[in-house]
């Protein structure tokens, strides 16, 4: 369907080209505005900006009234990311409707954008706080796309647009994505329009691998681009999937929570059909189906790679963007079949290890929703019974009884990321250190991205002075949750400690930045 | 002197006297005849007062009549002497004398000249003189005219002077009067007033039509307002005169010729008068004050029918007031009269009439300024637009608004003192799990402080409780527990741990309890403002001022953001499904909020229908919300059961259908064999007392064979010093029980004799009971006789007394049996069909054992001895069913009882496991926890369900009616303290 289209687009220029050398100003019954409009839309589906730049601009001297050439432009900038040019290009005509109302909602809330630029990126904020993001995301950025442009040969010209958006509500809005959706899903990051956007971690109670989605976005863009807009979206997740870690040199790496949910789902014979994924994964019924849906097509585009090389994403891009359907192209990169493929993967899935236990997958908490939602679930209602009274004694400064029944609750659920997190918590406060350690250790490697686990692992590693390891943890905790304000003293004082005078003052300033020069310290 | 001189002297002086004494008289018949029509006619002043000119002018004319009459005639009488010859004749006696006198006066007269020249002779003359002067010297003119000749008249004279002055001054102003009128200085003549008629207009309101009275008194009577016209005729014409009416009020009398009249309108009652003038003074009218009374226009009658008494309405409810009115003239408008912290008038929606009647609600809430109640009126104004309208008010009742907000409020409060005290010293203990003596002494105080705390806390949740607030009871749900393990405690019969994990639960169950309640709060908060924003629609709907109606907008605005603020947990945490509720996070407050303000802004311009429009529409928009709201409660308070106690609490209402199947079964069969048993029972009655005494005689023979086998035991060994506490108190119990049972026995035998079959079959028991302990210590009695003998005896006296009351087991179940054979073939029929029934009964009893068989396996919180207890309740009906199926009803009571009794326990025991007991669990802590050897309740504390709440709010609101009537509940005390009871089960 998109080869037919951009064989239209095609010959519809060409029509263009040869009418506009005859002068003539109708071509088959369509007026050339309405051709030079199509095509320049064309053009911008597949976000070929900057030849959509070159033909608007092209227009606009030939014809700088023509309300098409006017409208085309109003587009060209929405995706360039010059919302307001756009907007009054876009009033300029006289545009109303969905589109006109996107572009007013984008212009508005960019209109206190602050911006930083690296080599290939220029990242957008708009609350002072989100500036602390910045600088880690252009360093995790650049070396994604380094990996990218090596793996996949992709190198976007000019600098792509990287947006954060202050809230939920924000997001939403010029994503066009409902709030459903993001709670259900946990889709907090978006590639679209031409850039990436993401809600701040600050919008949100525990905060998510910030840095991974954006380098799952920057891939997505990659996909969309390399594919020429034709990867479905299994494909484009699993290959976002696969190079989200590409910044730290984890490409491809499942986490062991995503290979146990994978194991025991498949287990249970409940997987994501692939075709399901369509329109998005954003899209699924539950937290828990999308984290599967990104581990079955992660582990499949693994599984490829693993099996047929690190040339066979690049391959798969190419058949794709040759409008071949995904299966042909992939069938055509693996060799075989897709049904061969599906087999083959499956039964490498059977000879996962199913959990034991039920896994929880949590989804984003967003701070607007009223309530403080509590880090994960308890299944067990005695130990979830003992947990709440810690908590109870705990905010009532009781931590030594607090600890009490945290350990109670402890006793009854020992694998449970959040009773765990309160048992750390509790062992802390009696300097019982190594206890916390001991507990913390075995549940962080299955639950790696609870913030709250790291947090008790850096505390309990700084308390017992060992101060790199301590400040690993807190740095993998601003990995979550870069708001964290515990987190962040933490990672200084463990900075400080282990003499890392640079990265020290770097964390001094983080801190400054997200309190404001004045750290509350307070403890969670 | 000279005989002539003297006689001259004499004579004259007789005429003198005879003149002076005349002219007295006569002056004193004319002064009589001149004063007695004065006098008489005085006496008609005061007859004729009208008239004093005419008595004046008659008086003076009769009084110079009859004076000059009087004169005349007087003078004619005492006239003077014409002559000497005269005087002398009157002067002499004889006609000598008279002769001497005359001749001798007359020759003195002559002079000595003269009467030479009439040739008489000197001496003669002398002589003559001489004698004359002789003779005259014994004469005397007071015996000549002596003064009593003439004394009548004087006296006549006098008296009418006396007269006329007692006249004058007794009766004076007459002739003054009189002559003042003369003289044209005096007061004008009285006046009349007459013919009087009265025009009465009564005022425009009444729609009386007006009325003219002739001839009348001049009393006057209308209503106030009413407009009068007096008219009359005078005595004489007048130039003006004056109304004078009540508190002074004067109007100018209109005067033409000799009538009058004069219009004013009726305010006040009291008198009026007339008065009137001429030639500016007045005219004395005879017109005394009249009256002027009012006619009283009477208020409104008002009747209140709804309510009909002093009333208790949540204030999120409307009131339905319905009243009726009538007035003499009309009823125009009227007021719903709320009188609370601040009074509110509700204007009445009514057709004006003689008549009137309506209905009218109002929203309690809608009027915060009313406060916590108010007494209730309805006032109706009538018509009077004279005097103003006047009001009349039903009678007042009053309402008192239950906020059920305020109420939670007051709730939240209480729970969270307790609360956080029992936190806190939850804390203490934790943080002293081996306390020393001080710390120990420390817990310890606390302790008795948190008791303190309790003993307050409970007292007002009792008054909470009274308030209808079900919630209410928490204090009193866990006090009980609390109170123990505390008390344990402090009297060291307890350790820490059991009051670690009573104060654990019971935190846990208020922590929870204070979710929902701000939960149920929001909720509540969510009703009262559906309930204002439909009473604003009616008020809308009724043309209320837009004044009220914008304070009604700004309420429901303020009521928003309140409930916005709630739901938000803002003011304290609430249960986590429903704080991450669609409901909750996607609420409508732009919407709402945008909705408000543009209903606010078309009333202010004054545009009804659109106004009425966005009010429909916010009623729409906050309806869907709050219902939405709601779903997310109940999503909330089930939310977090599992699968498992989900089916569990399906299987619970099969069990619950299971009871009432069976209670249906059990009552059909009782109908079945009633008959029957009536029969049988007649037929028993002729025998009745010969088999009675057997029995009788069997338990007597009982009785006394163990009498004679006590004797035969070593009373020492059973009752000695020696013997322990517990096995004296053992066997006196089990003494006393086999002589109750006897008792009983005889009693059951002769009213129930299914009952005496029980109590018949525990008797033996009883019998071994007493052997089991005294069986050992027989000795050979007396003292002396061989031990084996008194074995013997006592085993054969054993042996009879167990003979006996097994005879009487069977002469029982024998009679009983038979009452089978008194059924009819309908009965047996019937019989049948519920055998039938028995049967499908047993199969679902049988299902719901296998699915909690099921259950228990697949949830740890499930017990497994559910469903033994479901087998065995099955068991009992499948026995019930074989006893029926084979015609033998009266057999198969027991079963079906004990099938119900079975399964009322399943239904306890998977209440507990919903509740979150697990009996036996014993993992301590947290609530889920059985039962201890310290009495201490360890299943988890519940709310009580909402139709409990319901039930307890039906009864005390039946108490409170009743309170009010005078009329208390029978056995109101004890019906009370089951109600408490209940809360704290």
């Amino acid at each position: 369907m998109r080869r037919v289209k951009r064989v239209a687009t095609i010959i519809l220029a060409a029509v263009f080209i040869f009418a506009g050398a005859v002068s003539a100003r109708e071509v088959y019954g369509l007026s050339s505005g309405t051709v030079d409009f199509y095509t320049g839309n064309a053009l911008l589906e597949e976000w070929r900006i900057p030849e959509a730049r070159a033909f608007v601009d092209d227009l606009m001297e030939r014809t700088p009234e023509d309300t098409s050439a006017l409208l085309l432009d109003g587009h060209v900038r929405f995706f360039e990311g010059d919302y307001k040019g756009a907007l009054k290009r876009l009033d300029e005509v006289g545009v109303t409707g969905a589109f006109r109302e996107l572009v007013k909602v984008t212009s508005d809330i960019a209109a206190g954008f602050k911006s930083r630029s690296s080599e290939h990126f220029e990242i957008f904020w708009e609350n002072p706080k989100d500036e602390v993001l910045a600088e880690p995301a252009l360093e995790g950025l650049e070396a994604s796309y380094s990996e990218l442009s090596k793996l996949l040969g992709f190198r976007p010209e000019g600098r792509v647009r990287v947006e954060i958006y202050p809230t939920v509500a924000d997001f939403t809005a010029v994503s066009t994505l409902t709030r459903e959706e993001v709670e259900t899903s946990g889709t907090i990051g978006l590639c679209k329009f031409n850039r990436l956007m993401i809600t701040s971690p600050r919008a949100t109670f525990f905060g998510y691998r910030w840095r991974d989605t954006l380098c799952h976005e920057f891939a997505h863009l990659a996909v969309f681009r390399l594919s020429g807009g034709n990867a479905p979206i299994w494909i484009h997740e699993g290959l976002a999937r696969y190079f989200e870690g590409s910044w730290r040199g984890r490409s491809g790496r499942m986490t062991p929570f995503a290979l146990n949910l994978l194991s025991k789902r498949y287990s249970e014979g409940t997987l994501i059909p692939l075709d399901k994924m369509s329109p998005s994964v954003a899209k699924l019924p539950s937290a828990e189906d999308t984290s599967l849906a990104f581990a079955e097509v992660g582990t499949m585009v693994s599984y490829l790679i693993e099996h047929r090389g690190g040339e066979a994403p690049r391959r798969l891009l190419a058949q794709l963007a040759e409008g071949r359907g995904d299966r042909e192209a992939f069938s055509e990169v693996w060799g075989g079949t897709f049904a061969s493929f599906e087999e083959e993967w499956r039964q490498w899935v059977e000879k996962l290890s199913v959990p034991a236990e039920d896994l929880e997958v949590m989804g984003i908490a967003l701070k607007d929703s009223g309530g403080e939602p509590e880090q994960g679930k308890i299944p067990d209602p005695e130990a979830k019974d003992y947990t709440r009274l810690g908590d109870m004694l705990r905010t009532r400064g009781r931590m030594e009884a607090a600890s009490v029944e945290y350990e109670k609750g402890f006793r009854l659920l020992p694998d449970n990321p959040a009773v765990v997190s309160k048992y750390a918590l509790g062992r802390i406060f009696l300097g019982e250190y190594q206890a916390a350690l001991d507990a913390v250790a075995p549940v962080i490697s299955l639950y790696e991205d609870r913030s709250s686990l790291w947090m008790r692992k850096g505390e309990a590693l700084l308390a017992l002075e060992r101060y790199d390891e301590a400040a690993s943890a807190f740095n993998e905790l601003m990995e979550i949750n870069p708001f964290d304000e515990p987190g962040r003293v933490g990672l200084v004082r463990a900075l400080s400690g282990s003499g890392r005078e640079e990265e020290h003052a770097r964390a001094v300033k983080d801190l400054e930045l997200i309190t404001g020069g004045a750290p509350s310290g307070a403890h969670p | 002197m000279s005989a002539r001189a003297s006689l001259s002297s004499k004579v004259a002086g007789l005429r003198r006297r005879i003149l002076f004494l005349g002219l007295l008289a006569v002056f004193s018949e004319a002064l009589c005849g001149f004063l007695a029509p004065i006098i008489i006619l005085s006496g008609l002043f005061p007859l004729f007062p009208d008239h004093p000119v005419a008595l004046l002018a008659g008086a003076a004319f009769m009084s110079l009549l009859l004076m000059a009459l009087t004169a005349y005639t007087g003078w004619r009488r005492v006239r003077p002497l014409r002559s000497s010859v005269e005087a002398a004749t009157l002067l002499g006696a004889d006609g000598d004398i008279v002769e001497l006198i005359v001749t001798g006066s007359d020759l003195a007269g002559w002079g000595e000249e003269g009467a030479s020249a009439r040739g008489a002779d000197n001496a003669l003359v002398e002589a003559q003189i001489e004698l004359a002067k002789e003779r005259s010297a014994a004469l005397s003119s007071s015996a000549a005219f002596p003064l009593s000749r003439n004394l009548a008249s004087f006296v006549k004279g006098a008296l009418s002077i006396i007269l006329f002055v007692v006249v004058i001054l007794a009766a004076p102003g007459g002739y003054e009067r009189a002559f003042m009128t003369l003289s044209g200085e005096g007061p004008n003549p009285p006046l009349t007033v007459g013919n009087l008629s009265l025009t009465v207009n009564p005022p425009a309101y009444t729609g009386l039509a007006g009325e003219r009275l002739d001839g009348v008194s001049g009393d006057v009577e209308g209503y106030p307002g009413s407009s009068v016209t007096l008219e009359g005729r005078l005595g004489y014409p007048v130039d003006a005169g004056l109304w004078e009416g009540p508190d002074g009020v004067a109007i100018p009398v209109t005067v033409s010729g000799a009538r009058f009249s004069v219009s004013w309108i009726l305010g006040k009652p009291g008198s009026y008068r007339l008065s009137f003038e001429k030639m500016g003074k007045d005219a004395p009218a005879n017109f005394t004050a009249r009256s002027i009374s009012l006619l009283e226009d009477e208020r409104p009658k008002v009747s209140l029918h709804l309510p009909e008494a002093d009333i208790e309405v949540p204030a999120e409810v409307e009131v339905e007031v319905v009243w009726s009115g009538s007035d003499d003239f009309s009823v125009s408008r009227g007021d719903l009269v709320l009188s609370g912290a601040e009074e509110v008038r509700i204007p009445l929606d009514m057709k004006a009439g003689p008549e009137v009647e309506g209905r009218r609600s109002f929203l309690p809430i809608a009027y915060p300024s009313l406060g916590d109640g108010a007494y209730l009126k309805v006032e109706l104004y009538d018509s009077d637009d004279v005097t103003g309208p006047k009001s009349g008010a039903s009678k007042s009742i009053y309402i008192s608004f239950l906020s059920q907000r305020k109420l939670r409020a007051d709730l939240e409060a209480l729970e969270e003192r307790l609360f956080e005290a029992m936190l806190s010293y939850l804390g203490d203990h934790l943080e002293n799990l081996a306390p020393g003596e001080d710390e120990k002494s420390a817990l310890e105080e606390t302790g008795r402080k948190l008791l303190t705390l309790l003993d307050a806390l409970t007292e007002r949740a009792a008054a909470g409780l009274d308030e209808g607030v079900f919630g209410m009871s928490a204090v009193a749900t866990i006090e009980v527990s609390l109170r123990r393990a505390v008390d344990l405690y402090l009297t060291g019969e307890g350790n820490a741990q059991l009051l670690i994990g009573e104060l654990e639960r019971d935190i846990l169950f208020i922590d929870d309890l204070l979710k929902n309640l701000r939960m149920e709060e929001a909720l509540t908060l969510g009703d009262e403002l559906s309930a204002l924003q439909t009473d604003l629609f009616e008020r809308m709907m009724m043309g209320e001022d837009t004044e009220a109606l914008m304070e009604a907008v700004e309420q429901i605005e303020n009521m928003l953001q309140e409930i916005f603020k709630k739901i938000s947990s803002q003011e304290g945490e609430m249960p986590d499904s429903f704080a991450n509720s669609d409901a909750v996070k996607e609420r409508p407050d732009d919407e709402m909020s945008s909705l408000l303000k543009e209903l606010k802004e078309a009333l202010e311009k004054g545009d009804r229908e659109r106004a009425a429009k966005l009010a429909e529409e916010l009623m729409e928009t906050l309806n869907k919300w709050l219902e939405e709201l709601e779903g997310a409660a109940d999503e909330s308070m089930n939310g977090e059961l599992s699968p498992e106690m989900k089916e569990l609490q399906a299987l619970m209402s099969r069990v619950t259908g299971a009871m009432a199947e069976q209670e249906r079964i059990l009552g059909e069969t009782r109908k079945l064999t009633e008959e029957a048993a009536l029969e049988a029972l007649r037929a028993f009655k002729e025998r009745e007392a010969d088999w009675l005494a057997e029995q009788y005689k069997r338990i007597t023979l009982a009785e006394n064979n163990f009498r004679a086998m006590e004797r035969l035991v070593d009373r020492e060994a059973l009752h000695g010093k020696e013997v322990e506490q517990a096995l004296k108190d053992s066997y006196l119990d089990a003494r006393k029980h086999f002589f109750d049972t006897g008792r009983a026995l005889r009693e059951d035998l002769r009213n129930d004799l299914g009952g005496a079959l029980a109590r018949a079959k525990i008797f033996p028991e009883a019998l071994d009971r007493i052997r089991d302990l005294t069986r050992e210590h027989v000795a050979g009695q007396p003292p002396g006789n061989p031990l084996e003998e008194a074995r013997a005896r006592y085993e054969e006296l054993y042996g009879g007394a167990r003979e006996a009351l097994e005879a009487i087991i069977g002469d029982l179940e024998e009679l009983l049996a038979g009452r089978d054979d008194y059924l009819e073939a309908t009965a047996l029929e019937a019989l049948k069909s519920l055998a039938g029934d028995e049967e499908k009964l047993k199969k679902g009893i049988g299902d719901i054992e296998e699915a909690l068989g099921e259950l228990a396996g697949k949830s740890p919180f499930i017990p497994g001895d559910l469903s033994k207890k479901a087998g065995e309740a099955g068991k009992s009906a499948g026995e019930a069913g074989k006893f029926m199926g084979e015609g033998a009803p009266f057999a198969s009571l027991p079963g079906q009882g004990m099938t119900i009794q079975k399964l009322s326990e399943l239904a306890k025991g998977m209440e507990d496991a919903s509740n979150g007991a697990q009996p036996g669990a014993g993992r301590g802590g947290g609530g889920n926890r059985p039962h201890g050897q310290d009495g201490l309740d360890r299943s988890r504390v519940k709310l009580p369900a909402e139709v409990e709440a319901e039930q307890w709010r039906a009864f005390r609101e039946d108490v409170l009616k009743r309170m009010r009537e005078g009329n208390y509940p029978k056995n109101y005390e004890e019906e009370v303290e089951r109600y408490y009871k209940r809360l704290i089960k």
